[in-house]
């Protein structure tokens, strides 16, 4: 017991010194508060956009930003300023959804392999090595189709070839963990596998892997944008940056307004995720 | 004897964020041609950093902050890159600590080798060849031309050492600096390797500065020892005289700190630690640590006092009343 | 060597097999399958207006074909038997969406152009990202520097189909000398390949500074000095060395990335490439069209993991030899 309490000790001076660290990272700070911002715009989106995302207007289509329209309205009227808000709420719920969905999965299979090693790691491995090879891309597209256009498929289709990176990193670091002599002494006091699993071999490895999902959350985001752009992600009329992006693409002659606001959006979007993931690698890197 | 190199006041700085480390704190000595000089001290005493000096290969974060090295006639300290890039490997050949981070992994032993001499363009590149060859023979590679092709990966730790000293060599430097040359390897390899250096020694006639922790080592090998301790000089004399007839306290530690397999003495570690070199102790730097500490000790840092011929002790013990 | 090359070349028809089962499982799973089997053939017909007489044969051939491969009354077994005979004797049949134009014929049609799209970008990114990467690193702290740290970190960020966004409007508002949409001129290229080096460029710049960062911090970098060597020997020389090796590691996931990501773009600038014809394949349901790309693409992407892996493989002292 006593000695649970000192690793809990650890643990905690472990993350106030990472969290100092990355506080001292200025960019790091700046996109942690406008990820905390975007997070709160995309749940509160319903609340906050002054129009419902398929709105129509018929009367006003094609309004460059005004007072009535923040950022314009597009070929059937509907206010831009609102669907980039409900845009925003879906790319975090499939983002943070798919990338939670990940990290799951990933952490399972990838404690399971480098922990128990052997036959079961062989074969899951091969199994993270088959889709590892795989077009990515394509399947997703694929899945997609399976599973009909809409969040929900989109939320699946990249978890179903998006754990795979994750397993790896997960195994990798268990394997530099396990031989540890402090696993080695918590074995020899007969603690059971799911114990060493979870209190001993995850807090060590958590640090990576909290980078990774960071650093993946902007990938899957534009993955979903992607999608959409091709016509291929959400289903008409809700709004996706992509599709937005494609609507504008034949009308940005005329309104550029129409494409720089959702390609603004996602740029804003994932350079916050991504300034966080480098203040995150930065700070779990650098040894004193 | 001739001069080779002379050190006068030197200090070295390092530069952290929590204050200046003062690693060499106003060290002076001299080196004839042909001396095989030892400079002992434990970790953290400044010795390495006294002769990564001499080539200015001092870490980006450390300066000289004062003080000359004349090397053959040359001011070190005020020489043009160039100038100074003639100097290393050329006329001052250096073998580190660790021969495995010391040698690149991706380039083959011979190019390695090879490179002082094309570097500093004293020959073609078959004679280069030839010449390397015949070096690693000398330091006992066998089948030299065939390993020069291979990678430091598939050498041993006491052939990477051999290694690094036929590089160093392969210029004929005047001075041969080996700092801790045996410290990473395995106890039955480093007589080996101070064996090996004191036959190149013989067999060039170089000048040698030993760099050790080791008291050991330079019974057989060096003529001279510095002490250091903590930036700073504590006793210098004739290797025999140190050993036999050690004045300073801090020597006296020292050895009572050796294994002795022949005498079965006691073996009394020396109390306390190596001082923060950022905030030193004031007076003598040994005197938290010595045996035979006095008032002034604490307020004044010795100057070197006559011993005997050639032998300084840097300890207020020894003051003529 | 050879003996690897083999077990990888095993591997890589072994993942493959897996992978043509799941498209084929998948793709077959797709609601409503048939109906817009028939809708399509509809189509194909009245597209046909304009055509040539063997044209219009041909699209009736088209249909009898298609029963024939993938009708309703085939099994799934034999129609995968049918789509795996197909990929390897090149006789795919023809396509849902072109149907005056066998399968084969669109990929031997559009591979070049997707393959010569990403080879110039990958050479671009690796002529201006590692110079850049080098004069960061060896300028830490300077101007430079902070401008190649700050152009990682940005572009790293945007996708590429916003950086053709953003390309395309470059070129339509301020400098309107290239074409931003079309094909038939070589001209037609720079724009597409522009849009997809910058973020290459990003990641190798970045990945070049660190790398040789790391590779200046090393104890044989010290020897080098201690040699007498000059900057153009220790960098050149040495360190670059230990630096580039790492860097080929990276080039293969970043080749793979950029291959899957003309399915995004190449439709943004109108370039007929393997890229677009998916998604329009997958737009219009193209089925057998999409199986033989996932497929095709495959293979694309493990043979170019194969080839980073070998010259990795001689680069590298310490594998080559401990693997002959």
């Amino acid at each position: 017991m006593k000695n649970d309490k000192n690793k809990k000790k650890m643990g905690r001076s472990y993350w106030s010194n990472i969290w100092r660290k990355f506080k001292r990272n200025r960019l790091a700070v700046f996109g942690l508060v406008f990820v905390v911002i975007l997070i709160f715009l995309g749940i509160f989106a319903p609340w906050l956009a002054p129009y419902p995302y398929d709105e129509v207007h018929y009367e006003a289509v094609w309004t460059p930003p005004n007072r009535q329209f923040l950022a314009g309205t597009d070929q059937l009227g509907r206010d831009i300023f609102s669907r980039l808000l409900y845009s925003l709420r879906n790319a975090i719920f499939v983002g943070l959804g798919a990338q939670a969905f990940i990290t799951f999965i990933g952490l399972t299979i990838g404690l399971s392999a480098g922990f128990y090693g052997g036959t079961i790691d062989n074969i899951l491995m091969r199994i993270v090595d088959i889709i590892y090879s795989f077009p990515s891309y394509l399947l997703n597209i694929i899945l997609v189709l399976v599973l009909g256009r809409g969040y929900f498929s989109i939320f699946i289709a990249i978890s179903a070839t998006g754990w795979a990176g994750m397993a790896r990193l997960v195994r990798g670091q268990t394997l530099s963990v396990k031989s540890r002599d402090f696993v080695e002494a918590a074995r020899a006091s007969g603690a059971s596998n799911s114990r060493i699993m979870f209190r001993y071999i995850l807090p060590n490895i958590i640090g990576p892997v909290i980078y990774a999902i960071f650093s993946g959350i902007p990938g899957v985001m534009l993955l979903e944008s992607g999608l959409s752009l091709i016509g291929l992600g959400v289903r008409p009329p809700m709004p996706s940056w992509g599709l937005m992006i494609s609507e504008a693409t034949g009308q940005f002659l005329y309104n550029p307004y129409m494409l720089l606001a959702p390609a603004g959006m996602l740029v804003l979007t994932l350079l916050s995720f991504n300034f966080v993931a480098f203040g995150l690698r930065d700070a779990l890197s650098a040894r004193e | 004897m001739e001069l080779l190199l002379s050190i006068e006041d030197l200090r070295v700085y390092f530069y952290r964020p929590e204050g200046v480390l003062k690693a060499v704190d106003g060290l002076s000595y001299r080196l004839y041609k042909g001396e095989v000089l030892g400079i002992v001290g434990e970790s953290g005493s400044g010795k390495s950093v006294s002769v990564l000096s001499i080539l200015r290969l001092l870490p980006a974060n450390g300066r000289i902050v004062s003080g000359s090295i004349i090397f053959d006639g040359k001011d070190i300290l005020n020489l043009s890159r160039e100038e100074l890039r003639d100097l290393r490997g050329k006329d001052i050949g250096i073998v580190f600590q660790d021969p495995m981070s010391s040698l690149n992994p991706v380039i083959t032993i011979g190019q390695q080798v090879m490179e002082p001499l094309l570097w500093h363009n004293l020959c073609s590149r078959s004679e280069a060849y030839e010449r390397a060859k015949e070096m690693l023979g000398l330091v006992g590679i066998p089948l030299p031309e065939e390993r020069m092709k291979e990678y430091p990966f598939q050498f041993s730790g006491g052939m990477r050492q051999r290694v690094m000293i036929a590089l160093a060599l392969i210029c004929r430097p005047k001075l041969l600096i080996a700092d801790e040359p045996t410290t990473s390897l395995d106890v039955t390899i480093q007589a080996q390797i101070i064996r090996l250096l004191k036959r190149m020694k013989e067999e060039f006639g170089m000048s040698v500065i030993l760099i050790t922790h080791n008291l050991a080592l330079t019974t057989n090998f060096c003529d001279r020892l510095i002490i250091m301790y903590a930036g700073n000089m504590m006793e210098t004399g004739r290797t025999k005289d140190i050993l036999y007839n050690p004045s300073h306290p801090y020597t006296k530690s020292l050895l009572d700190a050796v294994p002795d397999i022949e005498v079965d003495k006691e073996l009394i570690p020396i109390p306390g630690t190596i001082p923060n070199l950022i905030d030193p102790p004031s007076g003598c730097r040994f005197h938290p640590r010595c045996p035979n500490t006095m008032d002034i000790c604490k307020e004044e840092a010795p100057p070197l006092f006559d011993i005997d011929t050639d032998h300084y002790s840097a300890c207020w013990l020894y003051r003529r009343a | 060597m050879a003996l690897y090359i083999v077990k990888r070349l095993g591997w890589i028809i072994f993942n493959l097999l897996i992978l043509s089962l799941i498209a084929f499982a998948l793709i077959k799973s797709v609601p409503g399958s048939f109906l817009e089997l028939q809708i399509l053939l509809g189509q194909a017909g009245t597209t046909a207006t304009g055509l040539t007489v063997s044209e219009i044969d041909k699209i009736r051939g088209v249909e009898t074909e298609m029963m024939k491969r993938w009708g309703p009354t085939v099994p799934l077994w034999e129609q995968y038997v049918t789509f795996i005979k197909g990929v390897v004797t090149l006789n795919m049949g023809p396509s849902f969406r072109w149907p005056t134009q066998t399968i084969e014929e669109i990929i031997r049609k559009t591979f070049p152009v997707s393959f010569t799209i990403a080879v110039l970008a990958i050479t671009i990114a690796v002529f201006i990202g590692i110079p850049l990467g080098v004069i960061a690193a060896l300028k830490q702290n300077s101007w430079i520097d902070y401008l190649v740290s700050a152009l990682v970190m940005i572009v790293s960020a945007i996708p590429n189909y916003v950086m053709a966004v953003f390309v395309i409007f470059l070129f339509s508002f301020w400098i309107p000398i290239l074409p931003t949409y079309g094909w038939g001129h070589p001209k037609n290229y720079i724009l597409p390949v522009l849009a997809m080096s910058f973020g290459p460029i990003g990641s190798i710049a970045g990945y070049m500074r660190t790398s040789l960062l790391d590779a200046l911090k090393q104890d044989y970098i010290r020897t080098a000095w201690a040699k007498g060597g000059t900057e153009r020997y220790v960098i050149f020389g040495h360190a670059m060395k230990n630096s580039l090796i790492p860097l080929v590691t990276i080039l293969g996931p970043m080749i793979s990335h950029l291959i899957l990501g003309t399915v995004f773009v190449e439709g943004m600038f109108g370039v007929p490439g393997m890229g677009q014809y998916f998604s329009q394949a997958a737009n219009s349901r193209d089925y057998p069209l999409m199986m033989a790309q996932t497929v095709i693409f495959g293979l694309i992407l493990m043979v170019m993991n194969l080839i980073v892996d070998i010259i990795y493989f001689f680069l590298d002292p310490r594998i080559r030899i401990s693997r002959r």
